[in-house]
């Protein structure tokens, strides 16, 4: 059999999901399902035509360094999406396919890479229960700590640190794939981290379903305090969940009651850290150890 | 005014989950949460469960040590401002 290009539709597995991404791209090629060539069946075959109508969602956020408004359209098959620059996508209503649907002539291929695995993607996981956490996670031994914290907060300083530690693997760098199952609530890491090079994605050399250990909120405090850490209650565990899941605003009402459910779900069955985080260099060494600790 | 004989009504674009002793809300139509503690969320539980304003302030008082008319005042600024995030629905008694 010919070898497909990784520009050719494919299934892919991505964060414990088979979906279809058309088109493929390099980046998606460690995630790809070789031999699976057929197309799902109901994508449909023209693109209707979006602006006679009102948009049934327009949300706003950065998408590759560009603060852009999405539209949503829904139709029987699925999540239509405008996203200017970038052209129009298609999330099918099962979350079993993405799609680029048109394509704006200027944009770039990094672009149009984002764009597909950004808003599209995130939207496919969550219709099938995979709620994409905005998170850096590390291993330590068995143990899966996520941390989430605001942008700036060091989430993604804190993983370079911890990856190159005796022990510790970096496991995601952005975004984290989560679902909950009967024992508690998993990460799924073999998901593009579009920060890093084809090279450095960590999610290839990873269990697909890693067991979650703990969330951290990471909060940045004065420089001359040390690093410390206590537990919060449930409730107050509910809102972190709520805050950092990516792509919340794509989603239609029905959607958000089930993220809801999954975040108090979540807030019940993880423990959840609040990790005060001078940013100073000295202090990364004092986080592992009581890491460890927790671990 | 807002008063204890009044209709408490939850509207079907609310949903709502329990974590421990609180609860969390979601109006669908404005995507804004809302986050009850522990009496806010036992009041939430027996308006869900259809007890009036004036019963469910009567199962509070036998479960806190609270004045009576200090939990009105408190139950009754509650729901004016889940009334205000379109979390409740109110017919004035």
């Amino acid at each position: 059999m010919m070898k497909q290009s990784n520009e050719t539709p494919a299934f892919h597995r991505l964060a414990g999901q088979t979906i279809w991404v058309d088109p493929g791209m390099p980046e998606l090629g460690p995630f790809r399902l070789e031999g699976q060539v057929f197309p799902p069946q109901q994508r449909p075959t023209s693109l209707p035509t979006l602006a006679e109508q009102a948009p049934a969602i327009q949300a706003t956020g950065w998408l590759a360094d560009q603060f852009s408004t999405v539209s949503l359209w829904q139709d029987e098959h699925g999540t239509w999406m405008e996203i200017p620059a970038a052209g129009r996508f298609w999330t099918a209503a099962d979350g079993s396919a993405i799609a680029q649907a048109s394509r704006i002539p200027a944009s770039t291929p990094a672009f149009i890479e984002e764009a597909l695995l950004g808003p599209p993607l995130v939207l496919a996981l969550a219709l099938r229960d995979t709620w994409c956490l905005h998170a850096s996670a590390a291993l330590f031994k068995d143990s899966l700590v996520a941390f989430l914290g605001e942008s700036g907060q060091g989430k993604s300083t804190l993983a370079a640190y911890l990856k190159t530690c005796p022990g510790w693997r970096l496991v995601a760098d952005d975004i984290l794939p989560v679902a909950m199952n009967s024992d508690g609530m998993s990460a799924w890491p073999r998901f593009p981290q579009l920060k890093l090079s084809v090279e450095a994605q960590p999610g290839p050399g990873l269990p697909e379903e890693i067991s979650f250990g703990k969330v951290c909120i990471l909060s940045n405090t004065d420089l001359d305090e040390t690093p410390a850490h206590h537990r919060l209650p449930a409730g107050q565990s509910v809102p972190a969940f709520l805050a950092h899941t990516a792509g919340t605003r794509l989603f239609d009402p029905d959607l958000l009651g089930k993220h809801l459910a999954f975040c108090a779900q979540a807030a019940g069955k993880v423990p959840v850290y609040s990790l005060g985080y001078p940013r100073r260099l000295d202090a990364l060494p004092m986080i592992r150890q009581l890491l460890e600790r927790l671990c | 005014m807002l008063t204890m004989g009044a209709r408490v009504h939850i509207p079907s674009a609310v949903t709502f989950g329990f974590v421990e002793a609180s609860a969390v809300l979601l109006n669908k139509r404005t995507n804004q949460y809302y986050m009850l503690d522990q009496v806010g969320a036992r009041l939430w539980e027996l308006l869900q469960a259809g007890k009036s304003l004036r019963d469910s302030h009567l199962v509070l008082l036998g479960e806190y040590e609270v004045e009576p008319a200090r939990l009105e005042q408190d139950l009754l600024e509650l729901l004016e401002d889940l009334r205000q995030h379109g979390l409740v629905e109110i017919n004035p008694a």
